[in-house]
C-alpha cells in the first residue's frame, strides 16, 4: 500500500535537511574559494602585478665606455678604443634553432598529449611545423648578411668555421673528460664493463660552454653596422607554423581549443647580440726617451744623447684588461657599490621585476685585473643605457648610457718614461758594471739588475714616479704569457715600489738619529766612538764597515769621536749600533712605526706591502730582542719595508715630522697619519749629516772610483741634495725547483744597493724625495748612485727643479 | 474519472479545486514565474560575461568589434537558450522515460570513440584525447551531453527505490556511474570523468542513502587514492607533483609543468581588488602567454580584467545557479525531477570547483571548463540544456497524492 504524502509527513522534513546539507556540501566548497581567491588579489597583488608587467617591457642595453686613466698633466695612459662584434647564438649558427623552436610550437600545441606520443608521432608534428623556421631562419641570415655589408657565402663561412671549430673543441673536451673519468674507473681495479663504458658516455656528453654561448661572426664591425644590429636586436616577427599548412596540421594541432596558439613570436634575427669588443688603449705604453749620456760614470760616458725606447711605462701601476668574468669580480663589484653610494644610486634602475645594476657583467665583457684597471674597476666601469619598449603602450623610455669616470693619477707620464730608461740595462746603468766594485761569478758584467724608484713629492705626498723594473711588456703579456708568468727569478709582474720590501739598511740612519734625539736617547752635542766593533771582547761580530775592509775606525779616520751629522756621513755602523742599544726593543720598534713601516695607504693600484716589523706585530716591542734592537739600528735584522716606505719616511724627515699620506690617484687621498714629534734640532743634524754625505768627500754618496780616480755622483747644476747610501745585506736567493726539497744552487748573494735623496732647488729646502733600490747590486753609493743622478737630471728636464 | 498508474497503484487523479476559480484540467499546472529563474538569469550573466572574457583573451587591441571566438560563443549561447527552452516544453517525465534509451546510446557511443581502428575524419583527437565526433561543420562530444544522460538515468533508477538505503544497495548505482566513467577516463578525459562522481553522491544523498554509508565510501576512497596514483598517465602525475612543489614552495618546475598554474595565478593576483583596465588587460593576458586562455583558464582573465569583486560575482553567479536548482528541488516532490536537478547542481558545482581551484593554483591542472563562462560549444549548449531541464522542473509542481520516494521515520541523520 503506497504512502501518501503531504506537506506534514516527517519525509518531507528529513528530505529538506537533507537538502540543506546539499547546499552546504556543494556551495560550501566553490564559497571556500573566495578565501585563497582573496589571498592572492590582496596578498600577492603588488609583486604580481609587477611580474606580469615586466613581460610588458622589452629591454635593450646600449653600449658605453670604460673611463680612461689620466696622468697629472692630463696625458692618456689608458682609453677605450670602441667596436663592436657581431655574435650569434651557437645553436642559431649550426641551425639547432629551427629544430628548437619547431619542437617547442609542435609541443605547445598538444601537451597533454605529447608526453603520450612516440618519438616517430612527435617527429611527425614537428617536421610540419619546421618549414616556417627554416624559412625565417634563412631569411634573418641573408638579412644579416646584407646589414654586415657581407655576401652569405662569406657569412656562411665564417658560420662554419665556428661550428667546425667549437665541434674540435668539443672533441677535445670530451676526450679529457672521458680520460679523467676512465682514469677513475681504472684506479678502482679491473676492466670496464660496456656498461660503464656507456654510462661515462653518458656522463661526459653534456654541452661544453662553448655550445651555450654566442660567437662573433662579424669581428670589430664599423660603427654603422653595429648600430644597424642594436636596431635589429631585441625585435620580434610574428611566425605563422600552421599557416597554409594541411588540414591534417590544422587538426593535429588542436582545432579550437588551441587556436589562440596559432602565432609563435620570434626574434627577428635569431639569436643576435651586438657585443661590446672595445679594446684598451694604452697609447703610451712604447715611448722614447732621449738621454743624454755626458752626465754618465765615466766608463759609460758618450757625447751627445741616446734614444731608447722603452716598453711598459706605468704598465705595473696601471695594470690590464682580462676578458673572463669571474664570481670574485661580481662580489667586488657589489662591495664598491656599497662603499660608494653616489655610484649606485646611478647605476641602479627600477624595472618591473627588480633592480638591476647598469653596471652589471654581461657576456663579452672585460674586467680591470691588477693596478688602477682592477682596483678603480667600479670606477672606470661605465653604465650601459637602458631602452624599454612597452609592448601594449609602445612607448619607448631611454636611460642613457654613461661613459665611465677617468681617473687622474699624480704620476708625469713623461717622468716615468726617463725614469725607466735610466733603469733600463740599455743605459748601462741598471747591469753589473766593472766599477759597482764586485762583479762575481753568479752576476758577471752585463747582467741585467732588477729594481725599484719612487719619486714623492714632499709638500702633497703625491708620487710623480713609480717605476719596477724588469719592465712589463703588454706584448710579452698577450704573446708570450708564460714567460712572464713563470719568471720566478724575476718577478716582472711585481710592482716592486710597493709590493717588494727590503731590509733598508743605513738609509734609515737618519731616521733613527732624530727619533733617538725624540726619546733622550741622543743629546745636543753628543758624539759617538767608532771602535770598529761594538762589543769590546768580540772583534768579529757587530763590526763597523771601515773595520771589515781594513781594521780601521772612523774616530781614527776623522781623528775625533763622531757627531751625529758625521755619523751619517760617514755611516758609521758603531754609531748606529749604539743608538739601536739606547733606545732598546720597544724604543727602535716605535721609530720603525712611527716613520710608517706597518702602514699601507691604499693608493689604489692594487697590493701594497706594509713591510715587516719585528717578529710578532701585536706586541709592542713586536717580539724583538736586544741584539735586534742593535741590528735594527742600521737598518738590519727583522725589519723590511719598500722603497715607497723609504721615500715616504725621508718626506717625513724633510718636513719635520709632519707626516702627509702619499697618494697616486688626484683627490684620493685618506687621513694624514699622526705626525712623528721630532726635535728640530736633531732634524737639522740628520738633514746635515744627509748634506755631507753627497757633498762632503767624506761622505759615503760623494763619488764613484774609477780607474783610481774619483768622480762625484752628483752632477746635476742648480739643485741642493740630501741624501743617503745603503748597503742592505740581504739572504741569498737560491733556487729550490721542489719547493720544499733540499735547497739547490745559489742564484744570487749579494746585497741590496738603496740610495734615498731629498732634492730641491739650489739654495731651496727640499722638494722631492728619491728612492731607488737595486736588489742583490751591491753598493749603493756605486749602483744606485749614478741611477739617483740621472732622476735628478730627469727632475730637471721634465721642469720640476 | 481518469486514473493513472504510479508505480503498481492505480490512482485516481482528480481535478484540483481552487478557491473561487475554475477548474484546471489536472496535471496542466504551470508555475511561469519559479525559483528556477535564479538559475536562468545566473546563467545568462555568466554568459555574458564569459563572451567578454573571450575577447579579452583573444584580441590585443579591444576596440570595436568583438573577436571572431567571442561570436562564436554568442552563436552557441543563442543555440543554447534556444536549446534549453526546447527542453523546458515537454514535461520533465518524457526525459525520464528516455533516459535508458540514451544511456544505453551514450556507452554505445562513448565505445564508438575509443575503436582504435574508427577513421581520423570522424574521429579527430583534440588535444590527445579522442572525445569528438567530427559531423562536418561541427564536432560533437558525446561526454558533455552524456553528463545529462547519466544523471537523468541514474534518478530515473533512483525515484521509487528504496535498497540503496542498505550498503549493498548502493552498488547499481555505483555500476551505472562506472561505465561511463570507465569509458571517458579511457578516452583519456579525466576531468569530465572526475564529474560524475559528485553527482552521484549529489543524487545518493537527495534519494536517501545513509549518511553513514556515503561517509564511509569516501573516507575508503580517500585513504585509496595514493594507491590510484601509479595508474595515472606520466602527465597526469606530472601536474600533481607539480602541485606539491608547488606548495612546497619549490620553484623549480615554474617553467615547465607549473608553468600554466604559475601565469593564471600571476594574472590573478595581479587583477588585485578591483581588475586592471581593460587595455592593460588584454595585453597582460597576452604577453604572459595564459596557456588556455579563453576556456580552461578564462576565470584568471576575468579576475585579471576584475579584480576580485569580478571574480566573487562570478562565484556568486555560479553559487545563485547551484541554489537556484537546489530551491528547485525544495519546491518539487516529483522524486525524478527532484534527483535530476540535484544531480546537475552537482555537476555544475564540481565543474566550477575544479575550474576555479585549478585557477587558483589550489587543485592540478585537470582540463574542465567553466560552465557559461568559457569558450566551447559543446559545453556551453549542455549547460543551458541542463538549465532548461531545471526550469522544466520547476516550471511543473506535481501536485498530490505522489507515491513516496522514500520514507525514513527512523532518525539517522
Amino acid at each position: 500500500m503506497a504512502r501518501i504524502q503531504t506537506d506534514r509527513t516527517p519525509g518531507v522534513a528529513v528530505l529538506h535537511r537533507r537538502l540543506v546539507l546539499l547546499l552546504a556540501l556543494l556551495v560550501g566548497p566553490l564559497a571556500l574559494l573566495l578565501g585563497p581567491l582573496l589571498r592572492l588579489t590582496t596578498a600577492r597583488a603588488a609583486s604580481a602585478r609587477a611580474e606580469a608587467e615586466a613581460k610588458l617591457v622589452r629591454r635593450t642595453w646600449l653600449p658605453t665606455a670604460r673611463g680612461r686613466i689620466l696622468d697629472r698633466k692630463g696625458r692618456v695612459l689608458a682609453q677605450d678604443r670602441p667596436s663592436y662584434d657581431i655574435a650569434i647564438d651557437y645553436r642559431v649558427l649550426t641551425g639547432e634553432w629551427i629544430d628548437d623552436r619547431a619542437r617547442r610550437f609542435a609541443r605547445s600545441l598538444n601537451r597533454a598529449q605529447w608526453a603520450e606520443w612516440s618519438p616517430d608521432q612527435r617527429q611527425a608534428l614537428v617536421a610540419l611545423v619546421r618549414p616556417a623556421y627554416e624559412a625565417h631562419w634563412r631569411s634573418a641570415w641573408h638579412e644579416l648578411a646584407r646589414l654586415c655589408g657581407q655576401s652569405v657565402d662569406e657569412l656562411d663561412g665564417r658560420r662554419r668555421a665556428i661550428v667546425d671549430s667549437v665541434r674540435a673543441r668539443r672533441e677535445a673536451v670530451l676526450g679529457a673528460r672521458r680520460e679523467v673519468e676512465l682514469a677513475a674507473l681504472r684506479e678502482r681495479g679491473a676492466q670496464p664493463t660496456p656498461e660503464q663504458l656507456a654510462l661515462v658516455e653518458k656522463r661526459i656528453g653534456g654541452p661544453i660552454s662553448e655550445e651555450q654561448s654566442s660567437h662573433a661572426v662579424v669581428e670589430r664591425a664599423p660603427d654603422s653596422v653595429a648600430l644597424a644590429c642594436l636596431a635589429l636586436e631585441g625585435g620580434e616577427t610574428m611566425l605563422e607554423p600552421l599557416g597554409g599548412t594541411s588540414q591534417d596540421a590544422v587538426r593535429l594541432g588542436g582545432g579550437e581549443a588551441s587556436r589562440s596558439n596559432r602565432a609563435d613570436p620570434a626574434d627577428t634575427i635569431p639569436g643576435l647580440a651586438v657585443r661590446d669588443a672595445g679594446d684598451r688603449d694604452y697609447p703610451l705604453d712604447t715611448v722614447r726617451v732621449r738621454l743624454e749620456r755626458s752626465t754618465l760614470p765615466s766608463p759609460a760616458r758618450q757625447p751627445g744623447a741616446v734614444d731608447l725606447s722603452v716598453d711598459g711605462v706605468g704598465a705595473h701601476v696601471l695594470g690590464w684588461m682580462r676578458s673572463r668574468v669571474f664570481a670574485e669580480d661580481v662580489g667586488a663589484r657589489a662591495a664598491a657599490l656599497e662603499r660608494l653610494p653616489g655610484l649606485a644610486a646611478e647605476a641602479r634602475v627600477r624595472t618591473g621585476d627588480g633592480v638591476i645594476d647598469r653596471g652589471e657583467y654581461r657576456e663579452g665583457d672585460r674586467v680591470g685585473h691588477v693596478g688602477v684597471e682592477g682596483a678603480m674597476e667600479a670606477t672606470l666601469r661605465g653604465l650601459r643605457g637602458v631602452r624599454s619598449t612597452s609592448v601594449d603602450t609602445g612607448e619607448v623610455r631611454t636611460i642613457e648610457a654613461r661613459v665611465g669616470a677617468d681617473v687622474r693619477l699624480t704620476l708625469d707620464a713623461a717622468l716615468q718614461g726617463r725614469v725607466q730608461a735610466i733603469m733600463s740595462p740599455d743605459l748601462g746603468l741598471a747591469v753589473t758594471q766593472v766599477w759597482h766594485g764586485a762583479p762575481n761569478d753568479l752576476m758577471p758584467v752585463g747582467t741585467a739588475l732588477n729594481g725599484a724608484a719612487v719619486v714623492l713629492d714632499i709638500d702633497s705626498g703625491e708620487l710623480l714616479a713609480l717605476v719596477s723594473t724588469p719592465a712589463l711588456s703588454r706584448r710579452a703579456l698577450r704573446d708570450q704569457p708564460e714567460m712572464v708568468f713563470d719568471d720566478t727569478l724575476n718577478l716582472p709582474l711585481m710592482n716592486r715600489p710597493t709590493e717588494r720590501v727590503y731590509p733598508p739598511g743605513s738609509i734609515v740612519k737618519p731616521l733613527i738619529l732624530s727619533w733617538a734625539a725624540q726619546r733622550g736617547a741622543y743629546r745636543p752635542g753628543q758624539t759617538i766612538d767608532c771602535t770598529g766593533h761594538l762589543l769590546p771582547e768580540h772583534a768579529d761580530r757587530l763590526r763597523c764597515w771601515i773595520y771589515k775592509r781594513g781594521g780601521g775606525t772612523h774616530t781614527a779616520q776623522l781623528g775625533h769621536e763622531l757627531t751625529g751629522p758625521e755619523g751619517i756621513m760617514a755611516s758609521c755602523n758603531i754609531f748606529f749600533f749604539t743608538m739601536g742599544r739606547r733606545l732598546g726593543p720597544a724604543g727602535i720598534v716605535e721609530g720603525y712605526r712611527v716613520f710608517g713601516v706597518g702602514e699601507s695607504w691604499d693608493l689604489g693600484a692594487g697590493v701594497e706591502s706594509r713591510g715587516l716589523l719585528g717578529l710578532a706585530s701585536d706586541e709592542r716591542a713586536a717580539g724583538v730582542s736586544m741584539g735586534d734592537a742593535i741590528q735594527m739600528g742600521i737598518g738590519q735584522g727583522p725589519v723590511a719595508w719598500t722603497p715607497l716606505h723609504a721615500a715616504d719616511a725621508y718626506a717625513t724627515l724633510a718636513r719635520h715630522g709632519t707626516r702627509v699620506r702619499p697618494s697616486l690617484i688626484a683627490g684620493r687621498r685618506g687621513a694624514d697619519p699622526a705626525p712623528v714629534p721630532l726635535p728640530a734640532w736633531a732634524v737639522d743634524e740628520a738633514m746635515r749629516g744627509l748634506a755631507l754625505a753627497v757633498n762632503d768627500s767624506r761622505g759615503t754618496g760623494h763619488h764613484l772610483v774609477i780607474d783610481g780616480k774619483r768622480e762625484p755622483v752628483f752632477n746635476a747644476p742648480g739643485v741642493s741634495i740630501w741624501g743617503k747610501t745603503g748597503t742592505a745585506a740581504a739572504r741569498r736567493a737560491v733556487a729550490t725547483p721542489d719547493g720544499e726539497g733540499p735547497e739547490g744552487p745559489v742564484v744570487v748573494d749579494m746585497d741590496h744597493s738603496w740610495f734615498v735623496v731629498l732634492v730641491g732647488r739650489e739654495g731651496d729646502r727640499p722638494r722631492y724625495a728619491v728612492s731607488v733600490v737595486m736588489e742583490y747590486a751591491g753598493s749603493g753609493g756605486k749602483v744606485s748612485g749614478p741611477i739617483i743622478n740621472q732622476i735628478v737630471h730627469a727632475l730637471i728636464a721634465e721642469g720640476y727643479l | 474519472m481518469p486514473t493513472e498508474m504510479v508505480g503498481s497503484v492505480m490512482v485516481e487523479r482528480h481535478a484540483v479545486a481552487r478557491p473561487g476559480g475554475k477548474p484546471r484540467a489536472p496535471g496542466k499546472r504551470l508555475r511561469p514565474l519559479n525559483v528556477a529563474w535564479l538559475s536562468v538569469l545566473a546563467g545568462v550573466g555568466l554568459s555574458v560575461v564569459g563572451v567578454y572574457g573571450i575577447d579579452v583573451a583573444e584580441s590585443v587591441q579591444g576596440t570595436g568589434d568583438l573577436s571572431a571566438t567571442s561570436l562564436k560563443q554568442l552563436l552557441f549561447l543563442a543555440i543554447g537558450l534556444g536549446a534549453g527552452a526546447v527542453v523546458a516544453v515537454p514535461h520533465y517525465r518524457v526525459f525520464g522515460r528516455l533516459s535508458w534509451p540514451a544511456y544505453a546510446g551514450l556507452v554505445g557511443l562513448l565505445v564508438f570513440l575509443l575503436i582504435p581502428f574508427v577513421p581520423l575524419w570522424l574521429v579527430e583527437p583534440q588535444n590527445g584525447a579522442r572525445a569528438w565526433i567530427n559531423f562536418g561543420s561541427f564536432n560533437f562530444q558525446p561526454s558533455e551531453l552524456g553528463k545529462v544522460v547519466y544523471v537523468a538515468a541514474l534518478a530515473w533508477y533512483l525515484r521509487f527505490r528504496k535498497h540503496h538505503r542498505r550498503f549493498t544497495g548502493l552498488l547499481p548505482p555505483a555500476i551505472i556511474t562506472a561505465i561511463p566513467v570507465g569509458l571517458i577516463t579511457l578516452q583519456p578525459d579525466l576531468g569530465t570523468a572526475m564529474l560524475f562522481v559528485p553527482a552521484l553522491f549529489a543524487v545518493l544523498l537527495g534519494a536517501g542513502a545513509r549518511l553513514r554509508h556515503l561517509v564511509v565510501v569516501v573516507l575508503l576512497s580517500a585513504a585509496a587514492a595514493p594507491a590510484a596514483y601509479p595508474l595515472l598517465k606520466p602527465h597526469q602525475q606530472a601536474r600533481i607533483d607539480g602541485l606539491v612543489k608547488q606548495f612546497q614552495g619549490d620553484r623549480s618546475a615554474d617553467q615547465d609543468i607549473n608553468m600554466q598554474s604559475r601565469v593564471a595565478q600571476r594574472l590573478i593576483a595581479a587583477g588585485g581588488a578591483q581588475g586592471v583596465g581593460d587595455a592593460k588587460s588584454r595585453a597582460l593576458v597576452r604577453y604572459n602567454a595564459l596557456p588556455e586562455r579563453h576556456n580552461d583558464m578564462v576565470f584568471a582573465v576575468l579576475v585579471n580584467r576584475s579584480g576580485a569583486l569580478g571574480g566573487a560575482a562570478i562565484v556568486g553567479g555560479l553559487l545563485l545557479w547551484v541554489a537556484g536548482a537546489l530551491l528547485t528541488a525544495a519546491f518539487t516532490r516529483d522524486p525524478f525531477g527532484r534527483l535530476l536537478v540535484i544531480g546537475l547542481a552537482g555537476i555544475v558545482a564540481a565543474q566550477a570547483f575544479v575550474n576555479i581551484g585549478m585557477n587558483l593554483g589550489v587543485l592540478p591542472i585537470i582540463g574542465v571548463t567553466l560552465p557559461f563562462v568559457s569558450y566551447g560549444g559543446s559545453s556551453l549548449i549542455t549547460t543551458w540544456i541542463m538549465t532548461g531541464l531545471v526550469f522544466g522542473v520547476a516550471l511543473r509542481p506535481p501536485k498530490p497524492p505522489v507515491r513516496a520516494a522514500f520514507d525514513h521515520f527512523e532518525e539517522d541523520e
